[in-house]
């Protein structure tokens, strides 16, 4: 199945049961988790559902387009259902035979595997599932965002994209995916991955990084005092790019990373108790 | 009475394995008391399970409690009878409030006095509906080691109703009953109890759909259904299934399967054990076996196959029909093995040695800064240990030095778990030295108490884990983190365990004496941490609370061989002022010394002697006063024993030295049955005790006997 036929296939199979299809946040992140669709969604009573997927960057894991499986920008296809229905699991088996996986002749497991965020104040409870030993999804129970207890308990399903569609292309490496018809993968992402990751571990300016990562925090805070909640999280997802281009840089210290990290954290769990509180009075309480 | 069968099932998505032996015991466990609180006696109690499921059956139920009668007390009669013997009105109240005629109403004797009171009898309930209320507290009361927020609550009025793994169905038959249970979930349809169970998620027989669910009156006929339908409930089945699937593997692939993995874990991860041999080019066999094992154990959970490279991989398939399987294991393993290898050449490129500066980025504690700061506390103190020792301290420092580099390497970043190993065998690939790589590699061992926890290789491993250990227990004291309770994030009691067993067993398994008494450790270490960091928040109550940490650790490893009073006896008159090898020695001898003829009696002599010393203040023996020829006696036995036993304590042969005085049992004897040590006249008094005094203190110097219990070895 050619990469953007599996984009399809699991959109419409998540449409099809009601899910409202969403795109990709037009700022950087590192997860589909960070996506206001998802960290704010999961906040307050309100029922959710939807679907999107979010080019996902990780700085630190580019190689230079040289490893057949790791990249710095991977695809994320992720699904929040709030509250999570009780035939979740299943409703999910289902999706993977939307992919072409037919569960009688594979191993399909869940496997603990609970999840964490120390930079949203966020965890989950949950597992990988593996495919033939190959995790091919995060599927997690929100238990917390922002700092903030949830309730209802929102279901979140994460989609490997590149993962998955190795596997159902019989692909060791990642750039010989067919992404469309007739072009590869490689056509499309090698030269990002390149040059991407020579800016990230050699290009970047380190300063102006550093500069750049004080200021949105302070616009954040600031924004977040003028009552501007959504403004505020672009600050924070901001905020958590330019620190891990820092790191990826090799330019964060030992203390410098655990004050950023908590930094981040504190505007992050205070955008959260904003929007919440920013619910009119009868949503806030289910 | 007539008894029935009562069958619970509660199917859950998916446990952690690791979770599901201890909840399979402990549902069982918390079933019983619900029902010894009942007063519902059962007939055999089980229970079994599989990641989707926990079940309890019990073969025969009371199907009421019995009747019984209850004594309700009132108010004293003398307060109820007035003087004409009528019954006064707070009697006529009491009766009424109980809703019943004064009629009833009784005398009752207490040992307080007589009161007013009447026989209740009370109905036995049904079981049928006392069920759902005992079920609702055992499912809160199973403990996991991490609940869930799952919407959910439960009818018992307690609210919501955390749990491991949401629950999606129910069985539950008293009998040919449904016993009612609802457990209702926001946005979902409530969970009730039924009859209705669900099988493999895949599998099933032919003509049905796989997962669906299916109807059952029995225990019996859930475990037929289940297994029709690939599920294997009990445990002990699923286990025996595993070994012979992997027997078959091992036998085709003419190899066996490493150790490292449990089966019982892997057991657990399936509800249906089938297995599939996979291999992986003959190139990767140049990785380190550690690294090959930790990509198939650790993170796959597969068997690697000794000497062959290849895998048993577990799966929850009854088989691999069309080779998916195989070919998506290998293709996993692979891409793992690849990684690991591009991490070994890579790490390579870079000498170990030149890493240690990069180790200012790597975090060891919040307070305490980074490894590097670490790294120079634990050579410093590793030197000075191999000064106290006689360890040659060039290969010590060295091995100190390169112990935590391998932190920084992609490798260790990828697998944990591998921190040590690594710097090992980075080490020995860059030509150090066999005794300092062999340091470096076994430096995190000994990781527990078992065999299998390791233990270093050599006398630099030796020296630079224990350096390693106590630096981070008094670094982490002196900086206000002390272990409490459950809450010990850094692991401090293992390292702690891992220091007093180098302190204990080095001489034995390394021929290497480290008779340094752990308190000087202690304050070594602290003072090296003081000098690095001053004004740490908790470094002036540190040294008090690590001794008492440290004391319990060594008490602890020494009370796997010897009892709680021989521990007593020995850490009365010494501690951690004493090398743990002189302790050892001592609780040995005193073991021994314990089993033998003389100790019994010599021991009733002591508690004795103990009982009349209490209190008292003995001064100087006057040899010129004794009166008694056996008080003569025994002082000179005594006196000629003491250059001896002395001399033999001083050398710690603890053993030879209460042999020796043992040999002083038939005079104490006689002593103890000749003469009266209270004696009236005061200077004959104070000079028995006198004696008594100095008899105890020279045994004292092995042990307080005193504080042996008698009767028991």
């Amino acid at each position: 199945m050619i990469f953007q036929e599996l984009i399809f296939n699991l959109t419409k199979f998540w449409s099809d049961r009601g899910v409202l299809v969403h795109q990709p946040y037009d700022l950087e992140m590192g997860a589909g988790t960070m996506h206001p669709e998802t960290f704010l969604r999961v906040l307050g009573p309100h029922p959710w559902k939807v679907v999107y997927v979010q080019p996902s960057r990780r700085p630190a894991d580019g190689r230079y387009g040289e490893n057949p499986n790791r990249l710095y920008k991977h695809h994320q296809l992720q699904l929040i259902l709030k509250p999570s229905p009780s035939d979740i699991q299943e409703q999910y088996l289902e999706s993977l035979k939307a992919c072409g996986i037919d569960p009688r002749v594979h191993d399909i497991r869940f496997e603990e595997d609970n999840w964490e965020s120390p930079t949203l104040g966020a965890w989950g409870i949950g597992w990988q599932v593996l495919l033939d030993g190959l995790e091919i999804t995060q599927f997690t129970y929100f238990q917390q965002a922002g700092g903030i207890e949830l309730s209802p308990i929102a279901a979140e399903i994460t989609y490997g994209l590149e993962r998955l569609d190795m596997y159902l292309q019989d692909v060791d490496d990642v750039y010989d995916l067919e992404w469309a018809k007739g072009v590869t993968y490689r056509e499309v992402r090698y030269r990002d991955e390149v040059e991407g990751s020579r800016y990230f571990f050699e290009a970047a300016n380190v300063e102006l990084t550093r500069r750049q990562f004080e200021e949105a925090r302070r616009e954040g805070e600031r924004l977040l005092a003028e009552g501007l909640v959504l403004p505020a999280y672009e600050q924070v997802l901001k905020c958590s790019h330019l620190f891990n281009t820092l790191d990826a840089r090799g330019a964060v210290s030992v203390s410098e990373r655990t004050l950023s990290i908590l930094k981040v954290r504190e505007l992050a769990c205070a955008v959260a108790r904003a929007y919440v509180d920013s619910l009119a009075p009868k949503e806030r309480t289910a | 009475m007539k008894r029935l069968p009562f069958l619970w099932e509660i199917g859950c998505e998916e446990i952690p394995a690791s979770w599901l032996p201890p909840l399979v015991k402990e549902l069982k466990q918390r079933f019983e008391k619900e029902l010894e609180a009942l007063a519902l006696e059962p007939k055999s109690v089980e229970s079994y399970g599989t990641l989707r499921r926990l079940v309890l059956y019990v073969s025969g139920l009371a199907e009421k409690q019995q009747d019984r009668v209850e004594q309700v007390s009132g108010p004293p009669l003398k307060i109820a009878r007035d003087e004409s013997g009528a019954w006064t009105k707070a009697a006529l109240g009491f009766a009424s409030k109980n809703g019943i005629e004064p009629g009833e109403l009784e005398v009752i004797s207490t040992a307080k006095g007589e009161y007013l009171g009447f026989e209740r009898k009370i109905k036995g309930g049904k079981t049928l509906h006392l069920l759902p209320g005992s079920m609702a507290s055992t499912l809160r009361s199973l403990s996991f080691p991490k609940f869930m927020n799952w919407d959910a609550t439960l009818a018992d009025g307690k609210g919501a109703f955390p749990f491991g793994r949401p629950i999606r169905w129910m069985v539950a038959l008293f009998g040919e009953k449904v016993v009612p249970f609802e457990i209702q979930v926001v946005g979902s349809p409530a969970v009730r109890s039924g009859r209705k169970t669900r099988g493999h998620r895949f599998l099933g027989p032919k003509g049905e759909k796989p997962g669906q669910p299916f109807a059952v009156d029995s225990f019996q006929q859930l475990t037929r259904g289940l297994r029709k339908r690939y599920v294997v409930l009990d445990p002990e089945e699923r286990r025996e299934r595993l070994a012979i699937e992997i027997a078959k593997l091992e036998k085709k692939a003419r190899s066996r399967s490493a150790p490292g993995l449990s089966r019982d874990l892997v057991a657990d991860l399936v509800e249906w054990p089938g297995a599939v041999l996979g291999a992986y080019p003959e190139e990767f066999s140049s990785l380190p076996e550690e690294v090959r094992a930790t990509v198939l154990i650790h993170h796959q959970h597969y068997f690697p196959l000794e000497g062959k490279p290849g895998f048993i991989a577990v799966t929850n398939m009854a088989k691999d029909s069309k080779g998916h399987i195989q070919r998506g294991t290998e293709r996993v393993v692979v891409a793992r093995l690849r990684d690991a290898k591009f991490f070994w050449s890579e790490d390579l490129k870079t000498p170990l040695g030149d890493r240690g500066k990069a180790l200012e980025g790597v975090l060891f504690q919040e307070e305490l800064g980074s490894y590097k700061l670490k790294g120079e506390r634990v050579e410093t103190l590793a030197a000075w240990i191999a000064a106290r020792c006689g360890a040659r301290e060039t290969p010590v420092r060295r091995a100190a030095q390169l112990a935590k580099c391998d932190l920084t390497t992609g490798m260790v970043g990828e697998f944990p778990e591998l921190q040590g190993i690594m710097g090992g065998l980075y080490a020995r690939e860059q030509s150090e030295p066999e005794p300092v790589w062999k340091a470096v590699y076994s430096h995190y061992q000994p990781m527990g108490l078992g065999e299998d926890d390791g233990f270093p290789a050599n006398r630099e491993g030796a020296v630079v884990s224990l350096a390693d250990k106590v630096d981070s227990l008094a670094a982490m004291f002196a900086a206000g983190v002390i272990p409490t309770g459950s809450r010990d994030p850094f692991a401090l009691r293992r390292a702690a365990l891992g220091a007093v067993r180098v302190l204990a067993e080095s001489s034995d398994r390394l021929s290497f004496e480290i008779d340094i008494p752990p308190a000087e450790l202690l304050r070594e270490a602290l003072r090296i941490v003081r000098e690095q960091q001053p004004g740490l928040a908790g470094e002036g109550k540190a040294e008090p609370a690590l001794v008492e940490f440290f004391t319990e650790r060594l008490r602890f490893l020494f009370s796997r061989k010897y009892s709680y009073d021989e521990l007593n006896a020995v850490f009365a008159m010494t501690g951690l002022d004493r090398p743990v090898s002189d302790l050892a020695k001592r609780l040995e001898a005193l073991s021994l010394f314990r089993s033998s003829d003389d100790f019994q009696a010599l021991s009733l002599a002591f508690k004795r002697v103990g009982n009349i010393l209490a209190g008292q203040k003995p001064g100087e023996v006057d040899p010129g006063f004794f009166f008694e020829d056996d008080e003569k006696k025994l002082f000179e036995e005594l006196e000629t024993l003491r250059p001896r036993a002395e001399e033999l304590i001083s050398q710690g042969r603890y053993r030879e030295a209460l042999q020796e005085l043992s040999t002083l049992r038939g005079t104490v004897d006689r002593f103890f049955d000749e003469v009266l040590v209270m004696a009236e006249d005061r200077k004959l008094r104070e000079n028995r005790l006198a004696l008594l005094k100095r008899l105890q203190s020279l045994f004292s110097r092995v042990a307080d006997l005193s504080q042996l219990v008698s009767g028991e070895s």
